[in-house]
Order: C-alpha cells, then sequence, then structure tokens
C-alpha cells in the first residue's frame, strides 16, 4: 500500500494553514498525564478487531498505548432499508453504521482507508476522536479502486462519531457513511454484563416511507430535513422480534449510541427502563436518572442500566410520530423470572363506573331533568329515570327484582312497610335505617346506609319507580315532598346533608 | 557444440533486468534554457536533481522558490553540492524567453553550471511535467499563474526520491534527500 | 517518411469518422464553485467535442499503432497497475469486452496521449461542463430540478457489472451522447480547477475541498451534480485509473465553421 506522502505533507500545510474544522482540545489535566498521553506505543502493533452493529469489540484490557492498525473498506451497495424497499447505501465495511472501533486512550491508530474499485464516487473520513486537520479528512481522500493512510494518536477519551466528509458531506451521510470509535480511558471502562452499538440516522428517498421498490436519495428532502426514515442501524426492523437484543434479568447493559444524523437530534429512550448512568455526549462524566435524553446530530452517548424485570423494551427516539412512522423503533427483550415486587403486571380489570355513568343515567335521567325544568314531569318519565338510577345503587341490596336478599335485606316487591307510609320511606331512603323492622310479616334486622348524597328530584324519581314496580301500584313522589322531608329530619353523623 | 552455444549465450545474453523504477525521465520533453539551448528533460540524468516549477514574473511565492532551494544549496555539504543540480521549469513559455530566464539566473547569483532555468516548447509538455510532480497550476485571467509550491528530489535514475511542500517543510529534509 | 505522414493522417481520419466532432456553445457558464470573484461567469468560446466517449475499440487501435501504451509496455509514471485491466490481454480485447463499450481504466496521461494522436487534445473543465449542462431540449437546463435529481441517482448507484455501449440514450441539444450517466470522464485541468490567486498553498486548495464543503462560496447551492464532479474529479491523481473513468477528445472550433 502506498503511503501517499503528497497528501500527508498537504495535510500538514493545511494544519499550518488552519483548516481545522474540528479542534479538539488538549485537557489542561496536569503535566504527567499530558506526558501519559504522549508516550510511545508498547510492543507490536495491534490489528483491530471491528465489529458490526449491534455488536461491540470486546473490552481493551492491556494496561500500556499500542499502534493498532484500524483497515475500513467502502462500498456502495445496494441492500434493504425496509421490507421489499431497496436503498443504494455508502458503507464503511458493508452495514450502515459502519463498523465499531475501539482503542485505548494514548493509542497511535493507522488508519487505512479503502475504496473498492466498483464504487462510483471518491470517499473519506473525519473521525471526531482525531485532534488534526479535518479530523483525518484531508489526509483520506480515496478516488474508487484506491486506498490511503494516514496515522492519529488518541489523545482523547470518549465515545466518538465518524462520518464521510466528501462534498457534499450531507449527501454521504445521508447514504450511511457513519459510525462510532470509542477512545477507552486508560483504566478501561466499569465492566458491564453486556455491550451493544446503536446508531441513529434519517433517510430522505423520492418515495414515501414504505413505497416498495429501489428509491433513490432525495436531496431536496434532505435539504428540507423532511426525513422520510428515522431508523436505527440503518434499515427498519433492524432491531425487532427475532433481530431484538437478547438480554437478561439482572444484568447490567451498556448501549453505545451514536447519532449520524444528517439532521434530526435524537430524543433517546428505553420504554420501561430509566437510565442508570448517561455520559452525555460520549464525555467523561455522568448523569443518574435519565428517563430520556438528547443525541445530537454528529454525537453520541453512553447509556447503562440494570434490567430488573423481564419483557420487552422498546428502544425509541421519544420525537415519537418517528417511532411509529418512520420506523425509529428497536427491542431488547429481557429474560427471567418476574419479580412482581418492582413490576406486578395487571392486577385488577374491573368495570369502572365513572360517576354515576353505569347506573344508566344518561338519556332517561336527562329526560326527566329536562321535563322538570320546563315543569312538564310526567310519572312515566320519573318511572324510567327512576330506574336508571335503582340500578347500581339499591339494586345492590334490594337486587334488580326487587326482592332483596331473605333474611338480609328486606324486599321493595309487593312491600307494605314500603307502601304503607310515603313519607317514612323518603326518611329512609335519606337517613338510612338500622334496627329491627318487619316486612311482609318477616322480621329483618340490618343497616340501610343513608342515601342523602342523592338529589331531592333523584329521590323522587327513584322513589317512583319503586313505588309502581314488581306489583307495586302507587302514586308519584314529588321532589317537593322530598325537600320537605330532607329539612324536618337529621342527618345521622358522616351522611352528606 | 550445443552446450557451449548454450554457454556463450547464457554469458552473453542480457539478463533480464529487475523492473526499473519509475523514472521522471519516462517522460521526454525538450526544452530551451536560459542560454537558449535545446535540452531534453533529462539533461541532468546521473546527477541528484531537485526540480521544481515557476514562472519568471511571479511576484511572491517564486523568488521565494528560488531563495529557499538557494539555502538548501548552502546546507550542502561541499562534496554532495558538486554531485546536485537545480532544474526549474517555467509554466510560461510566451514571457520566460531564454533573455528573461538568464536575467533571473543573474539577479539571484546561482552557480549556472548547476542550476538549469528551462521552458518546454510544446505547450502540452508543461501540463504533463506539472502531473508528474504533482504540482498543480492554473493560468489566472488576470495573468500570471497560480500553482503549488512543490519540490521532487531526483536520484541518478530520475527516480522521484521525495516530494514535499517547497515553502512549508524544512529545508533539512530535502537537503537529506539530495545527498542520497 | 511519407508513408509514417499518411498513416497518422489515416489514423485521425478514421478517428473522427467514427467518433465525429461536434460543435457545442459557445455559453456562459455559472461554475458552481467559481475559482475566484472575478470568474463568477465564465464566457465558453464555442468548441467542438467527440460525439460520444472514446470506445474500446477507438483506443485498442492507438495502443497498436503505439505500442508505448500497451499496458504490458507503459511506464508505471503515466498509469497505475490497473491500466486497461479489463481488457484480455494487452492487444486483445477479449470476449468479456463490447468493441463499443467506453474504454475505462485509463488515466489522464493515457487519454491525453490518445487526443494528440488523433489531432486533438482533452477539453477543459468548463468546456465539458458548458457541454453538459444541456438537456435533450434545451442548451442550459440546469435549473430543471428533474433533471438534475436523474443525474444525483447515477452517481447514487454503485457501477453496474458491466458498463453500457455508448450512444445507448438520446443525444443532448448539441447532438452529443452520454455525457450523463455513463462514465465520469477526464478532463484537462482536472486537478487545478479551483486554483485561485489566493490559493498559492496547496493548504488553502485543501479547505475549498474538505473544510465546510460545499457551502462556502458555492453559488448555486443546489447544482450538486456539478459539484459531485469536482467533488470526483479532485480525487484523482493524473496516473490514476478507475473503472467508471473514461474520456473523450476536443478540438478548438475550426476557423469558418
Amino acid at each position: 500500500m502506498k503511503i501517499n506522502r503528497y497528501s500527508v505533507s498537504m495535510a500538514l500545510c493545511a494544519s499550518l494553514v488552519g483548516c481545522n474544522s474540528h479542534p479538539n482540545e488538549l485537557r489542561s489535566t496536569g503535566g504527567s498525564e499530558l506526558g501519559a498521553k504522549m508516550a510511545a506505543p508498547v510492543g507490536e502493533p495491534i490489528q483491530a478487531v471491528l465489529t458490526q452493529a449491534p455488536d461491540v469489540p470486546p473490552a481493551i484490557t492491556r494496561k500500556s498505548p499500542a499502534k493498532v492498525v484500524v483497515e475500513i473498506e467502502v462500498k456502495e451497495v445496494t441492500m434493504p432499508i425496509s421490507e421489499g424497499v431497496n436503498y443504494t447505501f455508502w458503507t464503511f465495511g458493508g452495514k450502515v453504521p459502519g463498523e465499531f472501533i475501539r482503542v485505548r486512550q494514548g493509542d497511535t491508530v493507522e488508519f487505512h482507508l479503502q475504496n473498492h474499485p466498483d464504487n462510483k464516487m471518491p470517499h473519506n473520513i473525519d473521525l471526531h476522536a482525531v485532534t488534526g486537520p479535518g479530523g483525518g479528512a484531508t489526509s483520506t481522500f480515496t478516488a474508487p479502486g484506491h486506498q490511503t493512510q494516514f496515522t492519529f494518536k488518541a489523545l482523547n477519551q470518549g465515545l466518538y462519531v465518524y462520518h464521510c466528509a466528501t462534498a457534499p458531506v450531507g449527501m454521504h451521510i445521508a447514504n450511511g457513511m457513519y459510525g462510532l470509535i470509542l477512545v477507552e480511558p486508560p483504566e478501561g471502562l466499569k465492566p458491564v454484563d453486556r455491550e451493544y452499538y446503536v446508531m441513529q440516522g434519517d433517510f430522505y428517498t423520492v418515495g414515501k416511507y414504505r413505497e416498495k421498490g429501489l428509491q433513490p436519495f432525495d436531496m431536496q428532502k434532505a435539504i428540507e430535513e423532511n426525513a422520510t426514515y428515522v431508523l436505527f442501524n440503518g434499515s427498519e426492523g433492524s432491531m425487532v422480534g427475532e433481530k431484538a437484543l437478547p438480554a437478561k434479568v439482572g444484568e447490567t447493559i451498556r448501549l453505545f449510541v451514536g447519532n449520524g444524523g444528517p439532521n434530526l437530534v435524537s430524543s433517546f429512550h428505553v420504554i420501561g427502563e430509566i437510565f442508570d448512568k448517561v455520559y452525555p455526549e460520549g464525555g467523561s462524566h455522568y448523569q443518574e436518572n435519565v428517563q430520556t435524553t438528547l443525541i445530537p446530530s454528529g454525537g453520541a452517548a453512553i447509556v447503562e442500566f440494570r434490567l430488573e424485570v423481564p419483557g420487552t423494551y422498546i428502544i425509541v427516539d421519544h420525537s415519537i410520530f418517528r417511532t411509529f412512522n418512520k420506523g425509529a423503533l428497536g427491542m431488547l427483550k429481557a429474560t427471567g423470572d418476574e419479580v412482581t415486587a418492582i413490576y406486578s403486571g395487571k392486577e385488577v380489570d374491573d368495570v369502572y363506573l365513572g360517576d354515576k355513568a353505569a347506573s344508566g343515567s344518561g338519556k332517561a335521567v336527562a329526560k326527566a331533568t329536562a321535563e322538570m325544568k320546563s315543569g312538564t314531569l310526567t310519572l312515566e318519565s320519573q318511572i324510567a329515570a327512576g330506574e336508571a338510577l335503582f340500578k347500581g345503587t339499591c339494586s345492590t341490596c334490594h337486587m334488580e327484582t326487587g326482592l332483596g336478599v331473605p333474611s338480609v335485606f328486606p324486599p321493595l316487591a309487593k312491600s307494605d312497610f314500603l307502601m304503607n307510609d310515603k313519607a317514612r320511606s323518603i326518611g329512609v331512603v335519606l337517613n338510612g335505617l338500622s334496627g329491627a323492622v318487619t316486612v311482609n310479616g318477616t322480621k329483618f334486622n340490618s343497616v340501610m346506609p343513608p342515601m342523602s348524597q342523592l338529589n331531592d328530584d333523584e329521590i323522587a324519581n327513584i322513589l317512583t319507580y319503586v313505588r309502581n314496580s314488581w306489583g307495586n301500584k302507587g302514586t308519584a313522589v314529588t321532589a317537593a315532598e322530598v325537600t320537605a322531608v330532607r329539612a324536618s329530619s337529621k342527618r345521622p353523623p358522616g351522611a352528606a346533608e | 557444440m550445443l552446450a557451449s552455444l548454450f554457454l556463450v549465450w547464457a554469458i552473453f545474453a542480457p539478463v533480464h533486468a529487475e523492473k526499473v523504477e519509475t523514472s521522471f525521465y519516462d517522460l521526454e520533453a525538450q526544452m530551451t534554457d536560459q542560454d537558449g539551448k535545446s535540452i531534453s528533460l533529462d539533461y541532468f540524468r546521473g546527477h541528484s536533481v531537485i526540480v521544481t516549477m515557476f514562472f519568471s514574473s511571479c511576484p511572491h511565492a517564486c523568488p521565494m522558490l528560488i531563495a529557499r532551494l538557494r539555502s538548501i544549496e548552502a546546507k550542502l555539504t561541499k562534496e554532495k553540492r558538486l554531485n546536485a543540480r537545480f532544474l526549474l521549469i517555467s509554466f510560461d513559455p510566451k514571457v520566460d524567453t531564454p533573455a528573461a530566464l538568464l536575467a533571473l539566473q543573474e539577479r539571484h547569483g546561482v552557480d549556472s553550471s548547476r542550476w538549469r532555468f528551462a521552458t518546454p516548447k510544446i505547450e502540452s509538455k508543461i501540463s504533463e511535467i506539472a502531473a508528474v510532480l504533482g504540482i498543480k497550476y492554473r493560468k489566472m485571467p488576470e495573468g500570471g499563474y497560480s500553482h503549488s509550491s512543490i519540490f521532487a528530489v531526483l536520484d541518478s535514475y530520475g527516480k522521484i526520491k521525495y516530494r514535499g511542500e517547497a515553502l512549508q517543510e524544512d529545508a533539512e529534509v530535502f537537503v537529506e534527500y539530495l545527498g542520497k | 517518411m511519407i508513408w509514417l505522414i499518411l498513416s497518422l493522417m489515416l489514423t485521425q481520419e478514421r478517428a473522427l469518422t467514427e467518433n465525429p466532432m461536434i460543435l457545442a456553445g459557445p455559453g456562459i457558464l455559472r461554475p458552481f464553485y467559481p475559482p475566484s470573484e472575478s470568474e463568477k461567469e465564465i464566457k465558453v468560446e464555442a468548441f467542438e467535442l467527440q460525439q460520444h466517449a472514446v470506445t474500446n475499440a477507438e483506443f485498442l487501435k492507438f495502443v497498436m499503432e503505439k505500442p508505448k501504451w500497451r499496458r504490458d509496455k507503459v511506464s508505471p509514471l503515466f498509469v497505475d497497475s490497473t491500466y486497461l485491466s479489463l481488457w484480455e490481454s494487452p492487444t486483445r480485447l477479449g470476449k468479456q469486452i463490447s468493441p463499443k463499450q467506453p474504454v475505462v481504466f485509463v488515466s489522464w496521461f493515457a487519454a491525453k496521449a490518445y487526443c494528440e494522436s488523433i489531432g486533438a487534445r482533452l477539453p477543459t473543465h468548463f468546456e465539458w461542463e458548458l457541454a453538459a449542462a444541456a438537456s435533450e431540449a434545451q442548451a442550459d437546463s440546469r435549473s430543471d430540478m428533474t433533471w438534475r435529481q436523474k443525474i444525483l441517482d447515477w452517481y447514487g448507484k454503485p457501477a453496474p457489472e458491466r458498463l453500457p455501449n455508448v450512444m445507448g440514450n438520446k443525444p443532448n441539444f448539441w447532438g452529443l451522447y452520454d455525457l450523463h450517466g455513463l462514465i465520469w470522464e477526464w478532463v484537462q485541468d482536472f486537478n487545478s480547477i479551483l486554483l485561485s490567486s489566493d490559493s498559492r498553498e496547496a493548504g488553502k486548495l485543501d479547505q475549498a475541498k474538505f473544510c465546510g464543503a460545499g457551502a462556502i462560496g458555492a453559488s448555486e447551492t443546489d447544482d450538486y451534480p456539478s459539484f459531485m464532479r469536482l467533488g470526483f474529479l479532485s480525487s484523482l491523481e493524473a496516473a490514476y485509473t478507475t473503472k467508471t473513468l473514461g474520456f473523450r477528445c476536443a478540438k478548438d472550433r475550426m476557423k469558418g465553421k
């Protein structure tokens, strides 16, 4: 492979000229750390292990800086973006997102970029982890069928995006040319049970969402930021169903999450989980107990969470129409035993009566109310309204048949006690009744709670119904009568006035 | 009889040479130098050469180029200086006549036995020479040329040993390669 | 000697009848990336451009007549290792190759030498862009979004297994075929298009190429096809050859035409 000295010298020159679009300042953390950062590589050069999403290369265990050789091939390839929809992606390593690179702070990285001869376009790479002109872009501008190389020192730890920076940059990124490079701190990251690689991107096609066939890139939509697809890992359903990320209850999961853009910022959230730790923007400090974290376009974040209960956790961009209408949906499946103390699952599934909704009030009651207002209240209307109100309140004890419960709740049907004294009945409904009563020759000794929370006209309608049902025949009860009894009697303690 | 013939053939037959490294002189071009003489591109074959391109009416970069070359020359050991040659090729045949080139030589006081200023006779050769040296240039509408400033160091076969930014890189690098 | 001249003339004639020179221009070009303030509008004189890209057959004839351009004899100064790699042998196309396909895997040096052998030259970038601004119907189609999107679509696809033959589609306004949708084409000044008087250092050239790629200085920010051609050309060195890069020749306009 030819070391293009001219490119290197141009890069050197360009650095002097000041073409530096991604300045990464050295942290002023003291001389000794700077010395450590500039230390020479130890041992034989290592060939970097690169992985395709969602896998991550193994954690680095060595304690000294090394020379790491990274070789990435750019390939322009047509693949499905959604079921039945194909798209020509430009890729680092054959898939979107590009391969995950893992090095250690202080490593010297010898980077080789290969542009496959079948490609039509020139490409290069800008790694946000690089301190130097264009992040490497000036040194890696590569024509199809050729390769370039440059070397950089990973001065800063963190999780960084890399992407193609060939003009028009937006188009190259929109076609999938982005990935992540992790620069571990010298002491390494705290070990977790599983690590995964997830990268969000927005895609712009001439056809509509899920319109079948080979869809070309739509420059105009990209300029307007009108995304057709918003996807994790380059295709719809890349982490869904059988491709869901597997995990076990009790495990601590670490996600390296990138956002290639080109345009949209991500509101990254995992439904059903809270991030115990978030390293916003892949930096060195973490926040705790985060529900949703913002990942800028061209940025990244590290999130960690411990799986407490089993189930399928949905990974989303919480700009939620992107999830349900543009494909930004992934899954993490945690298997294991239920832990009902934390999450019980459904405990009650019952009818909810609402206010008086289940008593069937509605038409009948409304009609009666209206008639009362206009002074045209009829017996029929009262009975109908009363029936609606009786059900669900009184019928609980006295039953819809009016027969009551033998030895427990007295009947209303053909009840002498009820029909003999109208005023007394009103009083019982208003104030309740306890103690011994004899109804139709049978003794009852129970407690009827007061129903004083009902309105006068409601009580009037109920009693009218009761006095005209199940063989009872009686006059209507008016609201005024109820008002009179209410006024002249006392409510038991605790009852409504 | 056959065996001896074979022996003769084996001794005197040309050994199949290793592929000769690419030489700058694979490009053939005729030029006119500051003395009005016809010289070919490989005029300095057999020597260590530093080649660049310029134009004499250039206001800033080209005088600096020549000054740089002189400082490189000065840094060479006496022995290395004897073998070193300087070839400056012009973009601008119309303006850079032998007289203009000679004036340049005088103005900078360089040793004419080791320095040649030359203009390609065929205009289309200029772009080829520039392409081989990796020099980008363009004739400006307002006159003059915009061009990158590159020094290329050739060995005695014409192989390009080193190519670098003329005005940005340390002179030492060129000194080192010229000496090889 | 006469035989030499005659055969040279015959070669030129043959090439020119098989792939005739067509008059194009004059016109005004508003380059996507003006090299300097004073060059926002470029007047392009009328010139002649070959009807279609130089084919395998045409290039084979050239290589037979000028053996120093055979892939087994050429100096590595002028080509890289994939020069004419699709041909079966240095002197034979082979069955996999159609004589009417555009010749590819040729370097700038090789293309230039071919054009000079037929008494022509490579077109300049501005000449090529002027010719390519035409659609079938009009001389300048660059504001036609549909036409532009079609070109962008071609850039989005990877190289096909087999390149189609030349002249497979309709010619453009000038009568030129395949300026879009077939191959990239060499131009004379492929690597110096962006040079201006204040980019003396190569560094500044990089700044134009890479920093803020495409935003600064671009005049018609939606002429992306032009931009992408600029990008592609600036990734090349003169000796490079690629699978989708070929050329056609140009000439100054003959007086009296």
